[in-house]
């Protein structure tokens, strides 16, 4: 039976083989760990869905397109009657994510292993399946057509679909490097400025670059600033500090912008929604994301509903989940459905900044450090805990006095955090 | 399961209807066709086939005449109009016979009666009630007669035209469409007095005017009196011929033959209570052949899109697929080829040359005489051509139009070609057999970029 490389998340294109958690010729049972792959949103643990002899096909470090098979698991003696076992069936049962914590998690892998299955029918030995119209129309615009979904039988992609992606997205470039020789992770070359040493990026690094420069190429942003008293808010927290049981999880400042952002998200739909295509896309669902550092590189873990949570709630879920960022064990599900995002560097000290919209967002929160500054109240100078936010707009769906008025929701809910709680 | 539920009910079994019973039968779904009729509908019984069968008739008829220089000397031909006739009932009644055995073989029931539907959605046929978990309309059209005239004795539809029950000395055939073309190409070749009148300002209006032109000149050279710009009025019909005007003629003649067009058969449906809504008088529907009403497909001449069986058979597969929940692709209503059987046939796909310019096209043309390819000659077909309407940018081939004693069998090339979005580049680098007409296809391809090899 092939293993092959399986679709984990939206934007997965091709996975790395990270580690080998059984050798070549090993006996393997069903359950067993096999693999693990790196995504570009996560590393996973595989385990066996079959019994039988495990040869290794791809090396470790090795990058292969989703769809492609990386090992075999069957009997020693059956080997060589393998090549005639169909993709369909090894895809959907050779193997099955593990540490799987998340009961949403299934219904989506296998979803993706269906994708998979049709991906792999259009592009059986790397053939991209398009009419020549669609070739040479991509060929003209500059199209990859490795990008490009396909809606004719079995994917194949005609010439509707070219044209359609011209208008949605400038040409890009190929999608990632096609292959990495195992070992030949960087190399070093004589330069005039001195030692070159290159480094590759990791499938999520490649992913966050390409994100961030679609998002600055095609989205016109526009940033307001504004400054926000937070004196309240930190009299506020430290009762929250003292009711704190022990090993209770005290609501951090970040979790009160996450609160005062989803609630004035509820009455202004268009900072939740999405520019697609020519039209605005409302969401009934606020689902708040904070980029979190790690692991050199940016996540941004999803909180659901986050305008129904309390900020109890909210503290203990933001930190499970920026944990399993740092350990690397967040699954798509939870870094998926984000409507609007919020990115902070106060911690480092940053006093304020303007963050890159997450595309498919209207806009991002970008928040500063909260730091004791003179303030002019009633005409008199007194100390106050400042806190600087910059909020990026998306111009085709949020205009300058829709914007305004949602920044200023978010700042007299921070102001007034009585509401927050 | 109940006795009188089904997963899908078909209204009408024409070739829509019972394509769609086919495919819903063959993904496991529990069917049956309601016909009021016979099997095989209108197409099978009353117009296309039995239209094809006296068409080749007219060939064979004039063949046999006609061959003494290819060295096959017949005397004494002559038409058996009651042969004729006991064949083309022969040639439908073994159809029907056929499709009947198709509906057995897939365990499809045959429901005999005339249907409506009920306000909720399920079929009614005479006082019972059949509860459908899908419906698929397909009840197809019924001709349509021109302003101040109505069908009779001697104004006849189509199928009066097929079936008559003696040969006629002279008719007059209204409308020059494809209908009107066939009736008035087998005519003329049986020996009737042929006057074909078109208030268009050309014959067959939807085809290619290159085409147009050829077979124009084969209609006047087979003795068919060609009027066009011209409308029929005063019209009087009498027990034994028919009077009327045409331009500033008028004339007599024994049939006066209206091809006018088709309009949809919906009366009795009971659309309105169902909530299937019409869009410019027929069923409006979405990319599956939905109604308004979801649990309602429509198929066929009912839906926009010109009334022929093959477009309706490929909606009843996109509609029966649907129904049954399965992944399916929707009919591209720009590619249904256009067949003629007259004499020359014809047939095109997608646009004429001046529709596509209307478009915005950047135009080019490649054109093929028939006559350039050796089987031209052996088969005595040198008069027809094939076109190919091209546009510049990509080569995306925008409409093929054929003229040809073979042209409703070549076009099936042509219509593949554009659903797999082949451009002249691809059409002229592929291999056709040799010494055939299909040669001609290829040459036309080359002839767009200026290098038919036979040219």
């Amino acid at each position: 039976m092939d293993i092959v490389m399986p679709r984990l998340t939206d934007s997965m294109e091709e996975g790395t083989i990270l580690a080998w958690l059984k050798q070549d010729g090993d006996s393997v049972a069903v359950g067993d760990e096999l693999v693990e792959i790196e995504t570009d949103k996560a590393s996973m643990v595989y385990e066996s869905d079959s019994e039988g002899v495990l040869k290794i096909l791809v090396a470790e470090d090795e990058t292969r397109p989703i769809g492609e098979t990386i090992a075999t698991v069957g009997d020693a003696s059956m080997e060589g009657t393998v090549e005639g076992s169909s993709p369909e069936e090894s895809s959907n049962g050779a193997s099955r994510p593990l540490r799987d914590d998340d009961s949403g998690r299934d219904a989506l892998a296998d979803t993706h292993s269906d994708l998979a299955v049709d991906e792999l029918a259009a592009d059986r030995d790397h053939r991209i399946m398009a009419s020549p119209l669609a070739k040479r129309v991509a060929e003209d615009k500059g199209i990859d057509l490795g990008s490009v979904a396909g809606s004719g039988p079995n994917g194949r992609i005609v010439k509707a679909d070219v044209t359609e992606a011209a208008t949605k997205s400038r040409p890009r470039s190929a999608p990632v490097a096609e292959t990495r020789a195992p070992g030949t992770g960087s190399k070093s070359t004589e330069a005039k400025k001195g030692g070159v040493e290159t480094v590759e990026l990791t499938r999520l690094q490649q992913l966050i670059s390409r994100r961030m420069s679609e998002s600055k190429a095609t989205a016109p942003h526009f940033y307001l600033r504004t400054e926000i008293d937070m004196s309240r808010a930190v009299e506020v927290r430290t009762a929250f500090k003292e009711a704190a049981e022990e090993g209770e999880a005290v609501p951090s400042f970040n979790d009160m912008v996450v609160k005062a952002t989803a609630l004035a998200l509820r009455n202004h739909p268009r900072a939740n929604g999405n520019y697609r295509n020519g039209q605005v896309e409302l969401f009934s669902r606020i689902n708040v994301g904070f980029a979190v550092a790690a692991n050199d590189s940016l996540v941004v873990p999803t909180i659901g509903d986050a305008d129904h949570k309390d900020l109890r709630e909210i503290a203990s879920e933001s930190r499970r989940l920026a944990e399993r960022v740092r350990s690397g064990e967040i699954t798509p599900p939870e870094l998926a459905g984000g409507t609007f995002s919020i990115s902070n560097l106060g911690m480092f000290g940053v006093r304020g900044f303007d963050a890159v919209i997450n595309p498919g967002q209207a806009g991002i929160l970008a928040v500063g450090e909260i730091a004791e500054r003179p303030a002019v109240r009633d005409g008199k100078i007194v100390s106050a805990h400042l806190m600087e936010v910059s909020l990026s707009c998306d111009h085709r769906i949020l205009y300058g006095a829709d914007g305004a008025e949602f920044l200023a929701e978010i700042k007299s809910n921070l102001e007034e955090p009585g509401l927050l709680a | 399961m109940a006795e009188n539920s089904f997963d899908v009910i078909v209204i009408g079994g024409g070739p829509g209807g019972y394509v769609a019973a086919i495919r819903a039968a063959q993904l496991g779904k529990t069917t049956a066709v309601v016909e009021k009729d016979k099997a095989g509908g209108r197409c099978l019984n009353y117009a296309c086939i039995p239209a094809k069968t006296m068409l080749h008739t007219a060939e064979v008829f004039v063949e046999a005449k006609e061959s003494e220089h290819l060295g096959v000397k017949v005397t004494g031909a002559e038409l058996d109009w009651d042969a004729l006739g006991k064949r083309r009932t022969e040639v439908s009644s073994g159809l029907e016979g056929g499709v009947a055995g198709l509906f057995k073989k897939n365990k499809i029931e045959f429901i005999e009666g005339e249907a409506s539907l009920t306000d909720d959605g399920n079929v009614k046929v005479g006082d019972t009630t059949y509860e459908a978990g899908k419906v698929i309309v397909a009840t197809g059209s019924v001709a349509q007669a021109i302003p101040g005239v109505e069908f009779g004795d001697r104004v006849l539809d189509t199928w009066g035209a097929w079936s008559l029950p003696e040969q006629p000395k002279s008719i007059a055939v209204v409308g020059a469409g494809a209908s009107g073309a066939e009736i008035a190409s087998a005519y003329i070749r049986f020996g009737t007095e042929v006057k074909l009148i078109e208030m268009l300002d050309q014959i067959l209006p939807a085809e290619d005017k290159d085409v147009v032109r050829v077979v124009e000149r084969t209609f006047k050279k087979q003795g068919i009196e060609v009027s066009t710009g011209t409308a029929v009025e005063n019209v009087e019909a009498g027990k034994n011929s028919v009077k009327f005007t045409y331009g500033d003629n008028s004339a007599e003649v024994d049939y006066l033959m209206i091809a006018g067009g088709r309009v949809p058969d919906v009366e009795v449906l009971n659309l309105d209570g169902a909530g299937v809504k019409l869009e410019d008088k027929r069923i409006g529907i979405d990319e599956f052949q939905r109604t308004s009403n979801e649990k309602i497909y429509a198929i066929g001449d009912i839906t926009r899109g010109p009334a022929l069986a093959h477009k309706a058979m490929e909606e009843g597969i996109v509609a029966a697929e649907h129904a049954a929940g399965k992944d399916t692709h929707p009919v591209n209503i720009d590619l249904v080829p256009g067949p003629t059987f007259c004499h020359p046939q014809v047939a095109s796909v997608g646009l004429t040359e001046a529709q596509a310019k209307e478009a915005g096209h950047d135009v080019k043309v490649g054109k093929f005489k028939l006559g350039g390819v050796g089987a031209g000659s052996v088969y005595e077909d040198r008069d027809g051509m094939v076109k190919l309407v091209v546009d510049k940018k990509y080569g995306e081939i925008v409409g093929a139009h054929i003229v040809g004693n073979r042209a409703c069998d070549m076009i099936a090339e042509l219509v593949a070609t554009m659903a797999l979005e082949g451009g002249n580049q691809e059409l002229s680098f592929i291999m056709h057999p040799h010494p055939t007409i299909s040669e001609a296809v290829l040459e036309s391809a080359r002839a767009v970029d200026g290098w038919a090899t036979h040219a």
